[in-house]
């Protein structure tokens, strides 16, 4: 691996021109403008797809912390989220916990359960640790079936609504949003401070980290427990916008859809992992409103036709990301915007 | 004579096409149906979807409901609950929606305390779930057939007419679907004077079930009965047991008795006593419903037709029926086809001549309580079922 200055925030690419602040500015103005007064024109379906990225954009950010900038693979990660979601459910029910209280409920629970499955991440790295997370996986899946008692075993918890303002669905949609907002740029913040580039550092060489005098374990766990934290908020939310918890909600195959994200919107990068969230949450939908226009003679089955086809959409996408972009889809943005991530090209070489 | 026989066939020609085309021509009666045609459920998700199409195909010929047309959009949820809901939204936000499909319980128990508040409308889903009798609850949603509760308590009472203080095992999946009637099936069997000599939790999918075949051996139960699966472990558990000498009469539910299924088990299968929601053996279909659904089996271009009928290719064809029962009458009385119209016009279904499907229909707590039991004679060339009650 090359040694390298690692700067997440990007340079400039060399002889190339690069966009003014302003471009920036004004994507991000337009795109805040746009979330912002969805509602007054979108259906509650667009919406309702809308928070669902938000959500599933909050536990990306989360994985990509731990395992695109800390460098810990992690497949548990629809488990830590399952612990968010079931605190905040059962304090909502035991309690009457408002939505913004259960967020905060469901990411410390998560935070304290990813520092307790972080600790294998101290000895073993790389597909050992992988390995090692399932154990996460799978013993968070077993307690969410079989603690009945509590969790309300296979059949899980069914929620009370949430009417954040009295506005229904749009003030879920303002209430994630305005969650999200503050964890994505509190996450990109993350990396201007002493803790942030410790994960990094980490990440590049521990043994180098420590001569440094970086706390490694302290690195290794706040990695695997703020990872945890982002998705105990993303299923604090999940609970409240689908007002049903169960088992089935949170299995390895989840992990791997979020883990996917990383890979497809770029690692070591928040905006790559909205930009991943987003496109695997929405690549479904827009393949389905595509062949819903095409014609197709007289027949109906455009779920029938679709289903094979995104399987292998999806698939090739996932394949020709890592052949031809590993730096995802944040990759191919930096290139419109003539930015360069040296950290994300560190970790591709 | 001939200028009388000549008006007669035109009336019936010009009736026939005015029929035709009122179904094409009335304002469609919107249906949206989610389903998992991808993922691991496909293979059931794509049977079902066959099974609407010529539903509808063939209610959309024979005049639609009062006139109007059937329109159905299916949308893929690859049985995944936050999938389901999107779906359900989408259909929702376009307007107009009658009645709504999903594919599992679990979407069920998502969407139904947000549609009894906000959307009203009419629902019903392929599981089988015992607590869908919650009519509070599950305000809208309607059930075409019966409980996995129901099913069970259906072969209890059979080994209680065949043998004097019968003893059972019952061996399910760790799924939600596999450990849902266990209680209830306790409360039965108590009732009926059935003893429940083992309960074995087994894996969903796996190949290693010595211990439990041993278990079996050693519980040495007149009947076992195995719920909760798709296509494997159960067929594993009943060759390793007949390999261990255990003498039993196996059982199964739903899904592990479908014709396709247990055939494919072989020989080992032979005498199997499966309860299932509908009449599956179409060779000897009478009435009209259950002869068309072997007409569009035998027209299927997926499946070479065999004689005998998926259960979720019958579930989708009762539904679709009810749902033209219900909601012509409700159009007829002149309601809105919303919710609550809908779903008291479904409860007031008494008697109602399935033609063929699972006799005359009467709901019970917004499910179907009949079930149908037979036998499976499984050889290596050769298979058939006999309906029991009826030899």
């Amino acid at each position: 691996m090359t040694q390298s200055t690692v700067d997440p925030i990007a340079p400039q690419i060399a002889g190339q021109p690069r966009r003014t602040p302003y471009f920036e500015w004004t994507a991000v103005a337009v795109l805040g403008l746009i979330a912002l007064t969805l509602p007054a024109y979108a259906s509650v379906y667009v919406l309702y797809m809308a928070s669902l990225v938000a959500i599933n954009s909050i536990a990306t950010v989360g994985l990509n912390l731990t395992v695109g900038y800390a460098g810990l693979l992690s497949i548990g990660h629809s488990a830590f989220i399952g612990v968010g979601a079931y605190a905040a459910g059962l304090s909502m029910i035991h309690l009457g916990t408002p939505l913004f209280l259960n967020v905060i409920i469901g990411g410390v629970a998560a935070f304290l359960v990813g520092l307790i499955f972080g600790i294998p991440s101290l000895r073993i790295k790389g597909v050992y640790l992988a390995i090692a997370t399932l154990a996460a996986q799978y013993s968070l899946y077993f307690i969410f079936q079989q603690w009945t008692s509590v969790t309300g075993g296979d059949r899980g918890l069914s929620l009370p609504p949430t009417d954040l303002f009295g506005m229904g669905d749009t003030g879920f949609y303002y209430g994630v949003l305005v969650i999200a907002a503050i964890l994505f740029v509190a996450a990109s913040n993350l990396f201007r401070t002493r803790l942030g580039r410790s994960f990094i550092a980490v990440r590049e060489r521990d043994y180098a980290a420590q001569v440094l005098g970086i706390n490694v374990v302290r690195a290794k766990l706040l990695a695997f427990g703020i990872g945890a934290a982002f998705a105990g908020v993303s299923g604090a939310l999940t609970a409240h916008f689908l007002r049903l918890v169960n088992p089935d909600q949170f299995t390895l195959l989840v992990s791997v859809f979020f883990l996917a994200a990383v890979v497809v919107g770029g690692r070591a990068s928040i905006v790559g992992s909205i930009l991943g969230a987003a496109f695997m949450t929405l690549l479904p939908e827009l393949l389905r409103e595509i062949l819903s226009a095409m014609p197709t003679q007289g027949q109906t089955n455009v779920a029938g036709l679709l289903s094979p086809l995104r399987e292998i959409i999806f698939g090739l996408l996932i394949i020709g990301f890592l052949m031809f972009e590993p730096r995802g889809l944040k990759g191919i943005l930096d290139r419109i915007t003539g930015r360069q991530d040296r950290a994300a090209e560190s970790e591709a070489d | 004579m001939t200028k009388h026989i000549a008006r007669l066939a035109a009336g019936v020609a010009l009736a026939a096409f005015a029929q035709g085309a009122a179904a094409q021509d009335g304002e469609p009666v919107k249906l949206s149906i989610a389903l998992p045609l991808s993922g691991p459920l496909a293979f059931s998700g794509e049977v079902q979807q066959a099974g609407w199409q010529s539903a509808i195909e063939y209610i959309n010929a024979n005049g639609g409901i009062e006139g109007r047309p059937i329109e159905a959009e299916f949308y893929d949820d690859e049985y995944k609950v936050d999938l389901g809901v999107a779906g359900f939204k989408r259909a929702a936000s376009q307007g107009d929606l009658v009645f709504a499909a999903g594919d599992g319980t679990p979407f069920v128990r998502a969407i139904s305390p947000e549609n009894n508040d906000t959307y009203r409308i009419l629902m019903s889903a392929t599981g089988f779930a015992s607590d869908l009798v919650d009519t509070e609850r599950y305000k809208y949603h309607f059930l075409p057939g019966p409980t996995y509760s129901d099913m069970i308590r259906a072969l209890f009472e059979y080994m209680v007419e065949e043998t004097e203080n019968p003893t059972v095992a019952l061996v399910y999946s760790t799924t939600e679907f596999g450990r849902d009637p266990i209680e209830n099936a306790r409360a039965y069997a108590e009732e009926l004077g059935v003893e429940i000599v083992l309960e074995e939790e087994t894996k969903w999918t796996g190949v290693d079930v010595t211990s439990s075949a041993i278990k079996l051996r050693n519980a040495a139960p007149d009947y076992t009965i195995f719920h909760g699966y798709a296509g494997n472990v159960w067929p594993e558990i009943m060759k390793t047991a007949l390999d261990y000498r255990v003498e039993t009469t196996f059982m199964g539910t739903a899904y592990n008795s479908d014709p396709e299924m247990v055939r494919g088990v072989g020989p080992a299968a032979d005498g199997y006593v499966g309860v299932v929601p509908y009449d599956l053996t179409m060779e000897d279909a009478e009435g009209e419903y259950a002869t068309a659904i072997r007409d569009s089996l035998q027209e299927w271009e997926v499946k070479e037709y065999n004689g005998y009928a998926n259960m979720g290719y019958v579930q989708s064809w009762i539904t679709a029926l009810i749902l033209r029962e219900a909601i012509g009458n409700a159009i007829e009385a002149g309601e809105e086809l919303n919710g609550d119209n809908l779903i008291a016009q479904v409860n007031a279904l008494d008697g109602w001549d399935s033609k063929g499907i699972v006799g005359d229909v009467s709901f019970e707590d917004q499910r179907i309580p009949a079930t149908v039991l037979y036998r499976y004679n499984v050889s290596e060339d050769d298979f058939s079922m006999t309906e029991l009650g009826e030899e």
